[in-house]
């Protein structure tokens, strides 16, 4: 199974500015996306998941830039791409959606008439042939009436046939990989599981391999074949969806998951909650301050272990926790 | 000092408050300062260039026009400052009832404003004082009446934000009246944002007085005005006697670039509290 | 909804907007003249009247009547045409009004062309080339034009360019002294010197024409580069701009989009600072003996004619009102949502 996307030792940094020293939000991330898969990426609000995700794109806010590390798509490394090597890829082989398809849409441009740029952009073909796709497309992500919806503005649109149209504004130029950046949080649970339907028949049927970005266990439980555990600008456990969730062996993931059924807590690890403060990252693991577990040894640098074939922790304390 | 923490003093703001309070310093201080009286009458130096003896030179009526210029900021600022504080009172007084009480009065008042906003008030603020007296006190009146729509409707308008937050339901729940919900409650908000704008106010302010000098009406020579020494002066440009003309002009300059640069940072630390 | 049919909806609305305006104008200018003296015929009829006119005018003001119906009467003066006496000129003030407009309309359409122009680019680059050297350039020149006052800044174009370079001609109008004006087709001297086929002629007009609009164009223009700048920087850091950027999508695209985005914004910003210029414009026509509405209007203010003072404040209602218009419709045209 090839990887179709890979980040070895990713270091983020912000605050490249002439007050502020520089501090890494993102140090030494490591992810793997095989062809075909559902990749969950989960993490605490402020890990850093969405700038990791971003940064693949090449779209880091101002401030923040990629420090060292590679970014492979498809075993080419894209992380030194100049901008205009970066549009090739951009909405054609790589695509993303984020949160708010309100503020991603233009409010001032008709639906069809957006898609049908994105389209023309990576596709020669005139208006009609263009507009003919896009009504395609529309359909295809589930949207009735697509003449109509061609014709309307994003404002007239309700919360998930909003996001629909994101979801076919991103695929409509058969990307190899989607980058999904929390699509579903901030929609009603029953459009929620729809959209997240939605996406994953669609990949499927593409055979678009998908990042996705939640905080919400359950999704990922759900939807996605493989998981990686962020924690603090950090992958701190990583492999198939339920050898992870079945058999954690990172602290972090095990208390994760003990949230997810408050009542019938199996690791019952006690956690203090605060957020990480990332100026202070050093060169140990990142966990150390709120672990159970910490000793000295934890604050040496990491290495990572293989529990499985595709199973991957780094733990200083890894086979054990269970002592 | 070290010159890296003198650097850093010197942003944008400081610098702001620094000519600001320069001119402040100037203009109260200006009778013990060793300058020329600005009403005297040098006969033998009419339209002198600037030199050592007169820094600035001096006008065809032969008065100085460094200690004219530094006795017209007195003028001035005062005016605008007065003004502004009125306008201020006012628009606390006058936004916080109307936006409070809300209803047909608060949309009337809104309607007037707007129509404020949408006419160049200058020409206005020409016309009544062209029919009105010359005192300072008329020309103070007038300012304030220019700047009074503005915050007024800034006031108003912060009020209606707030009145409907949550906290002031559960204050008047707790029975409090309609007087004290407003000081204690609504004010405290409502009025930092105002605050903000006033520098730009004080600005404009002076550059209405200047402009009303300019024309004519309000203050006249020979009360050293920046307008009005402008005004003289302005004959003079095209035969080589810029100073007359010029210097009043970069007072103005400098005191309005001070009040744009505190206005600008202002602005800008406002609006990252809000992010 | 057809194009026409929003347009003239559009219109309605505004013109339901800008009657109050218009009214309050009317009321104010009536106002104005009761302020002045307890005998307002004497302002109108002017200092060298005699006994005879002035009771001849106090009759045509009705002032023995009472004060609404002054007004009243006043109100269909204005509507069928009579708007007074200049006692300057001796003319109806509605005849010296058309005059005053084209040399006005000429100025002010000059330097705001100019001050638009630059103030949208330059914002506009500068936002997109944010923390570089012409950012810093543009960020100090438009904080500078917004702090000089505009009559000094004329003086010190007119000290520099014209007296200390002799670049341009000394402030004496739209023409020099001997020169002869165009046959009037449009009233401005540019345009009917053109269709005269005079270029000479109109190569001077502009001549004369460069240093009074270049001092609008740099004051109205920093206003709308302080706009233009923080409305890009806006859109350029915004959620929009970023996912166009993931689809791939040209840079000539993603430019169009922000204009697009930023224009009602920036075009709101222009109207208001076409409002501000149509007194600042005044000031310039003062300095620059420009004889255009600005002058007049001052000019009457200073020497009390009061017919005119009151035709000028009614003008300038209307042309804010106009103003507004015109901005109702470059909105819509960009958002063609209000059309619906």
């Amino acid at each position: 199974m090839t990887n179709v996307l890979e980040i070895h030792n990713l270091a983020i940094q912000i605050g490249e500015s002439e007050n502020v020293a520089p501090s890494k939000i993102i140090n030494n991330l490591e992810l793997s996306v095989r062809k075909g898969e559902i990749h969950g990426l989960v993490g605490e609000t402020g890990a850093g998941k969405s700038m990791s995700v971003w940064s693949i794109m090449g779209l880091l806010p101002r401030g923040m830039e990629v420090k060292s590390g590679e970014i492979l798509f498809d075993g080419k490394e894209i992380s030194g791409l100049s901008e205009k090597q970066f549009k090739e890829i951009r909405g054609k082989e790589l695509a993303i959606i984020s949160q708010n398809p309100f503020g991603s849409l233009n409010p001032v441009k008709k639906i069809g008439k957006q898609l049908v740029d994105f389209y023309r952009q990576h596709n020669d073909s005139t208006f009609a042939e263009a507009s003919q796709k896009v009504l395609e497309e529309l359909s295809a992500v589930g949207i009735p009436d697509p003449v109509r919806r061609f014709h309307s503005y994003p404002n007239q649109l309700s919360g998930g046939m909003a996001q629909r149209i994101l979801i076919a504004a991103a695929m409509i130029n058969r990307p190899k990989v989607l980058l999904a950046d929390e699509p579903t949080t901030g929609l009603d649970v029953t459009i929620q599981s729809q959209i997240l339907e939605l996406i994953k028949n669609r990949c499927q049927e593409l055979g678009t391999s998908v990042l996705f970005i939640t905080h919400d266990l359950g999704i990922i439980a759900q939807y996605c074949d493989y998981v990686s555990v962020m924690f603090a600008g950090n992958i701190v456990e990583s492999g198939p969806m339920k050898d992870v969730f079945l058999r954690p062996q990172h602290p972090y993931t095990r208390q994760l998951l003990d949230t997810t059924r408050p009542n019938n807590k199996k690791f019952n690890y006690k956690d203090n909650g605060t957020p990480p403060d990332l100026k202070l990252i050093h060169k140990g693991c990142n966990y150390n301050y709120r672990c159970q577990f910490a000793s000295d040894e934890c604050k040496t640098p990491l290495s990572t272990s293989r529990v499985d074939a595709a199973h991957i922790v780094r733990c200083h304390k890894f086979g054990k926790l269970d002592d | 000092m070290k010159l890296s923490s003198m650097r850093r003093f010197l942003n944008p703001l400081n610098v702001g408050y620094l000519l600001v309070a320069f001119y402040a310093f100037m203009a109260i201080l200006a009778p013990v300062l060793p300058l020329k009286d600005p009403k005297q009458i040098y006969v033998d130096n009419m339209l002198a260039r600037p030199s050592k003896e007169f820094l600035f030179g001096t006008d065809i009526n032969g008065m100085d026009i460094l200690s004219r210029t530094v006795y017209a900021a007195r003028l001035d600022l005062s005016i605008a400052f007065a003004a502004v504080f009125l306008a201020l009172i006012l628009g606390i007084a006058i936004g916080s009832l109307i936006g409070f009480v809300g209803g047909f009065i608060d949309s009337l008042v809104g309607r007037i404003l707007d129509l404020f906003q949408a006419y160049p008030v200058l020409i206005l603020a020409l016309a009544i004082s062209g029919i009105a007296s010359d005192s300072l006190l008329t020309v103070v009146f007038i300012i304030t009446l220019v700047d009074a729509p503005v915050f007024i409707r800034l006031v108003r308008s912060e009020v209606i934000k707030i009145k409907s937050a949550l906290f002031v339901e559960s204050a008047k729940a707790l029975g409090n009246n309609d007087f004290r919900i407003i000081f204690r409650h609504i004010l405290p908000i409502a009025i930092p944002p105002v605050l903000i704008q006033i520098p730009i106010r004080i600005a404009y302010s002076i550059n209405i007085v200047a402009a009303m000098a300019f024309v004519g009406v309000g203050i006249q020579p020979p009360t050293p005005e920046w307008g009005s020494m402008i005004k003289t002066g302005t004959p003079y440009i095209s035969s080589g006697e810029w100073w007359i003309a010029i210097f009043p002009g970069i007072a103005i300059f400098g005191i309005c670039l001070a009040l744009n640069l505190i206005s600008d940072e202002l602005q800008k630390k406002s609006l990252r509290s809000r992010s | 909804m057809t194009f026409l049919k929003s347009l003239s909806l559009l219109f309605v609305r505004r013109i339901a907007f800008s009657a109050p305006l218009i009214i309050g104008a009317s009321f104010l200018s009536f106002g104005i003249l009761r302020l002045g003296s307890s005998n307002p015929a004497i302002l109108v009829a002017g200092p060298q009247a005699d006994a005879e006119t002035i009771n001849r005018i106090g009759e045509e003001l009705g002032l023995t009547k009472p004060f609404l119906e002054q007004y009243f009467m006043y109100l269909q003066k204005l509507l069928s045409g009579d708007w007074g006496t200049s006692w300057i000129s001796g003319l109806p003030v509605l005849t010296d009004l058309f005059g005053r407009i084209p040399p006005t309309l000429e100025l002010l359409g000059f330097g705001l062309s100019l001050g638009v122009l630059g103030g949208v680019t330059l914002g506009f680059l500068s936002a997109k080339k944010q923390g570089k050297f012409l950012d810093s350039v543009t960020k100090s020149m438009s904080l500078v034009g917004v702090s000089m006052p505009i009559f000094w800044i004329g003086l010190l174009f007119i000290s520099v360019f014209t007296f200390n370079f002799r670049f341009f001609p000394p402030p004496l109008g739209r023409l020099g002294l001997f020169d002869i004006a165009p046959e009037k087709v449009t009233g401005l001297y540019t345009i009917d010197s053109l269709i005269a086929g005079d270029f000479g002629l109109f190569l001077k007009s502009i001549h004369y024409l460069l240093l009074p609009a270049l001092t609008i164009a740099v004051v109205s223009g920093s206003q709308i580069l302080k706009q233009s700048r923080a409305s890009t920087l806006e859109l350029l850091n915004s959620e929009g701009v970023r996912f166009y950027k993931s689809q791939g999508m040209s840079t000539f695209k993603i430019n169009k989009m922000i204009l697009q985005l930023a224009s009602p914004t920036i075009f709101t910003t222009i109207a208001m600072t076409t409002i501000y210029a149509l007194a600042g414009s005044a000031l310039v026509e003062l300095i620059f003996s420009w004889g255009g509405l600005g002058q007049w209007g001052l000019s009457a203010i200073t020497s009390l004619d009061y017919a005119v003072v009151q035709a000028y404040v009614l003008t300038l209602a209307i042309a804010s009102a106009i103003i507004f218009l015109i901005l109702d419709i470059f909105v819509a045209l960009v958002d063609k949502r209000k059309l619906q």
